[in-house]
């Protein structure tokens, strides 16, 4: 039996490229990861981003998904929750499981990556946390009750959060939901593992959905090189999100910073085994949701990487098809 | 201009589970693009556990764009009152994007179903409002998309469909008899430079005008309270007298033929018929078979070719 389950997770970038070309390719990606043994596909949504972040709405995506990787599982991480209504949400994620069999494992957050589109769907992002409680009872009734249709009773055992405080994390295991961790700016050893532990203290059926970005190369030089200039993009949103500490740190340091594994694969074997919040939580139960694109990447370098981790990282780490 | 063909269902489905319903939905819309229909449209029902069994029309529609290639993909209608304007907006023109254009948004108001409101929290008595509101909403969101060039209207009320003929949405004829209601509103399209005029009909072929209408009798009956209410039918309208107010074509194909021919829209102003085919108790399969005759033997007889 395989350790954990492999799947990959993108943010959907696409700088310069039509909205259709992006998505094409993104089939192309999910297609490819099926071929390669991957077991799913994660995605993360984003509102109103022009170049990064291109997805909106997860749940139509794996409508077209579900035809083109039909043995896919179907991640969202995350579903921006303050922005959804969360009976609609219900309705979307509930068509979208009567089509693909329960394929679709939904991740919500509260949009700490989104605060700047919260005006326009009439919400204060400094409410998200509120609004992302009183949508949860409400997507979470929904799913176990009797109005919705189609109905979708399982679906509400297929939910996953993301939190940063560790009250929420504990509650998160409480409510029987799994746990993503992982946010770039969330460092494994201080943020991840109490989460984690956390969660575990209280978990009834603990499964984490941990997700790594992920550069093979044929050395951590050529992997630098290759990474610089979407690092740069990368760096100053975070810096006009206020992590104005990050201005200074040197390539290495920013990649080890937003924890980056890169380099040879003996090299990120090594370096995801003394991961502090990796190997050691994952269980049957669990995703390794590794990331291969960056800002700037090209979907053909993307399947490349997803490759090279499904034929060499993630055996290593105790992954079997 | 040659008539445009597409079909429509509401996604009806008596004790089938969901799954297997809207697989077989996604084979109707396979099946129809190789008989050559130009569109196939789905209508969004909240709450329904039998009949409109489809909440979420544009998940499904995105995986009916990956099994097709040229067919154009419609909702008749999305429930605007009861979506955020903004999230359909993104939600559409993924799809769009995803189908290579092929999306054909139809908008109503909904029927005023206390419960699917309630669970929205909005008052059915305030859906024309909500709709005027959010159509704004949803217009200025999708500014300069192309996707703004395919919105539909459906509508009864006459300032709805001038205003859609100024702004260049075309316009879904489905409720109301076509002569005393649907015409008068079809002309307020007519001026449009190229107007987009949906006649939405039931088809119901089969071996006679009695045989079907039986069969297609507790079926339609349920909707004679909201005839008499509108003021269009009274105690006394019979079977067939309903089966005329809801614009249902039915019979023999001929009978079908003669009967479109003589519709006050399609005969007038209509560009598209769009034919519902699956009646609350019809299956997938038995609707399939309608779009078979329709396509094969009845369009081309009104000078479609696929």
């Amino acid at each position: 039996m395989s350790a954990f389950g492999l799947g990959f997770l993108t943010h959907v970038h696409g700088v310069g490229k039509p909205q259709h070309e992006v998505l094409r390719d993104l089939l192309d990606v999910f297609g490819a990861a099926q071929d390669l043994g991957f077991q799913g596909g994660w995605v993360a949504q984003h509102h109103l981003r022009a170049e990064f972040g291109r997805l909106p709405s997860p749940l139509v995506f794996f409508g077209a998904a579900a035809q083109r990787a039909p043995r896919l599982r179907l991640g969202t991480a995350v579903t921006v929750l303050p922005l959804e209504h969360p009976f609609r949400l219900a309705e979307d994620a509930a068509v979208l499981d009567a089509l693909t069999g329960g394929a679709l494992e939904l991740g919500l957050g509260t949009g700490g990556a989104n605060q700047d589109a919260f005006a326009a769907f009439g919400r204060d992002s400094a409410l998200r946390r509120e609004v992302y409680d009183e949508h949860l009872t409400v997507l979470r009734d929904a799913l176990r009750g009797e109005v919705l249709q189609p109905p979708a009773p399982t679906l509400a055992d297929r939910l996953w959060q993301s939190t940063s405080d560790e009250e929420r994390a504990a509650r998160i295991g409480a409510e029987g939901d799994g746990l993503l961790l992982g946010t770039a700016v969330h460092d494994p050893l201080t943020v991840q593992r109490p989460l984690a532990l956390a969660y575990a203290a209280t978990a009834t059926r603990p499964r984490y959905g941990i997700v790594r970005a992920v550069f093979p190369a044929a050395s951590k030089q050529a992997a630098r090189e290759d990474l610089a200039p979407a690092l740069e993009i990368h760096r100053r949103a975070f810096v006009a999100q206020g992590l104005t500490e990050l201005a200074a740190l040197s390539t290495e340091d920013y990649l080890r910073r937003i924890n980056v594994h890169h380099g040879s694969p003996d090299d990120i074997v090594a370096s995801l085994r003394e991961d502090p919040a990796l190997t050691g939580f994952l269980n049957e139960d669990s995703w390794f949701l590794p990331v291969v694109q960056h800002e700037l990447s090209e979907p053909a370098a993307d399947v490349e990487r997803l490759r090279v981790i499904a034929e060499e990282i993630a055996p290593a780490l105790g992954w079997r098809p | 201009m040659s008539l445009h063909l597409g079909f429509l269902t509401h996604v009806h489905g008596e004790d089938v589970p969901a799954g297997p319903l809207y697989r077989d939905l996604l084979e109707l819309f396979v099946a129809a693009e190789e008989l050559g229909y130009q569109s196939g449209w789905v209508a969004q029902h909240h709450l329904q556990p039998e009949h409109g069994r489809l909440p979420s029309p544009l998940v499904f529609l995105a995986a009916a764009a990956e099994r097709t290639r040229r067919i154009h993909l419609g909702t008749a209608v999305t429930v605007l009152p009861l979506e955020h304007p903004l999230r359909l907006a993104e939600d559409a023109l993924v799809l769009d994007a995803l189908s290579g254009g092929r999306l054909e948004l139809g908008l109503g108001s909904g029927a005023p179903e206390h419960d699917a409101f309630a669970v929205f929290g909005r008052d059915p008595a305030r859906r024309h409002e909500d709709y005027d509101r959010n159509l704004a909403e949803l217009v200025t969101a999708l500014e300069g998309h192309d996707l703004a060039h395919r919105l539909w209207d459906s509508s009864l009320r006459a300032e709805v469909l001038t205003d859609g003929a100024r702004s260049g949405r075309g316009v879904l004829l489905g409720v109301g008899p076509a002569d005393v209601v649907q015409r008068g509103l079809a002309d307020l399209h007519r001026e449009v430079p190229v107007p987009r005029i949906a006649a939405v009909r039931g088809v119901f072929p089969g071996p006679s005008r009695a045989a079907v209408a039986a069969e297609l009798a507790p079926d339609v009956l349920r909707y004679l309270p909201m005839h008499v209410q509108a003021g269009w039918a009274d105690g006394s309208t019979d079977l067939p007298g309903l089966l005329r107010l809801m614009n249902v074509q039915y019979g023999r194909p001929e009978d079908v033929v003669a009967s479109l021919r003589a519709d006050p829209v399609l005969a007038g102003p209509g560009t598209h018929l769009i034919a519902a085919v699956q009646a609350e108790s019809s299956t997938v399969g038995r609707a399939l078979r309608r779009l078979e005759v329709l396509a094969t033997t009845i369009a081309p007889e009104l000078g479609w070719t696929p």
